[in-house]
């Protein structure tokens, strides 16, 4: 009787265990099919960033206003950078270099930024600051300045909103422009006219993917190649 | 086959267990590695069958 009984309570917890084993896989599945074609939230912390969120998800998460929580951490991280001693310029921002113009005694490094990079926007060169200008602001949007739009990396940007920060530099005037989209339309910045500022301090952010430029007096010739990858703060442009 | 004196038969727990692994990691293939969907799709059915003949193959092995 007690031997039947052990045996009995012995199948049971097997069952349960079993159960249990069978509701793991059915719950893996359902999350799969829940996701798709978005990773399942099981495979997700083993893909890299850009797998784990891919851009069709963020885009619509940007279009609904509601982001998902691991990627909004992720997307502010702000880490350490090194910044390279000396004369050299460092890269305002993290993304691909995306154009080097010399347009009317200017020359202008295009960063894009995809949702991946880190968004801390950094000093090229160490200067004062001059004057923060917001362009394209929040109420005036429809259309970008005359001059903007004859700027032939704004294409395809019908409504940017930015913010210029001018630094008075041992080279001059040094703008960085922050360009975020229509729909994005957040920027902000973390400094006030009259500050002084080292190579590679963070300036300000850009809320999601855009487009940072550094706008440098004269001719400037880079070290960094279209198409490069380049870090803010820490990636060298210039040799001197 | 599947129900035995109680509790459900381990070959058929494992199977059900190792497709979901199977799946899983097929989903993680497919993400990761550049290879055709048509490559990918024929080797996770290859690893699904071959994978479950066998558990059922050793789970039904007379002891």
């Amino acid at each position: 009787m007690n031997a039947d009984s052990a045996s009995k309570a012995a199948r049971s917890r097997i069952l349960w265990a079993q159960m249990l084993i069978l509701a793991l896989c059915a719950y893996a599945i359902a999350a799969l099919a829940w996701s798709f074609p978005y990773p399942s939230p099981l495979i997700k912390p083993l893909l890299p960033p850009k797998l784990r969120w891919p851009s069709q998800e963020i885009s619509a998460w940007v279009e609904e206003g509601e982001f998902d929580s691991d990627f909004a951490r992720y997307f502010a991280r702000d880490p350490d950078r090194s910044v390279p001693p000396g004369a050299t310029l460092v890269s305002p921002a993290d993304g691909i270099v995306q154009d080097i113009a010399y347009i009317g005694g200017t020359t202008y490094l295009v960063v894009g930024l995809s949702f991946w990079d880190v968004h801390v926007v950094r000093t090229p060169i160490a200067g004062t600051v001059k004057s923060i200008d917001m362009e394209g602001s929040y109420l005036e949007r429809l259309a970008p300045p005359a001059k903007l739009q004859e700027m032939h990396f704004l294409r395809g940007k019908a409504a940017p909103v930015q913010a210029v920060i001018t630094l008075a530099t041992p080279r001059g005037d040094v703008k960085v422009r922050m360009i975020t989209s229509y729909w994005a339309s957040r920027l902000k910045t973390w400094i006030y006219p009259g500050q002084k500022l080292a190579k590679g301090d963070r300036i300000g952010r850009i809320m999601l993917g855009s487009t940072v430029i550094a706008e440098l007096p004269g001719r400037t010739a880079f070290e960094v190649k279209l198409g490069q990858h380049v870090s803010g703060g820490s990636t060298a442009l210039t040799m001197h | 086959m599947f129900w035995i004196d109680g509790r459900l038969a381990w070959p058929a727990v494992v199977a059900v267990l190792f497709s979901t692994l199977a799946v899983l990691a097929i989903d993680f293939a497919w993400r990761t590695v550049q290879a055709p969907v048509w490559l990918l799709a024929i080797a996770g059915a290859g690893i699904l069958l071959a994978g479950n003949t066998a558990i059922f193959i050793i789970g039904a092995r007379p002891r």
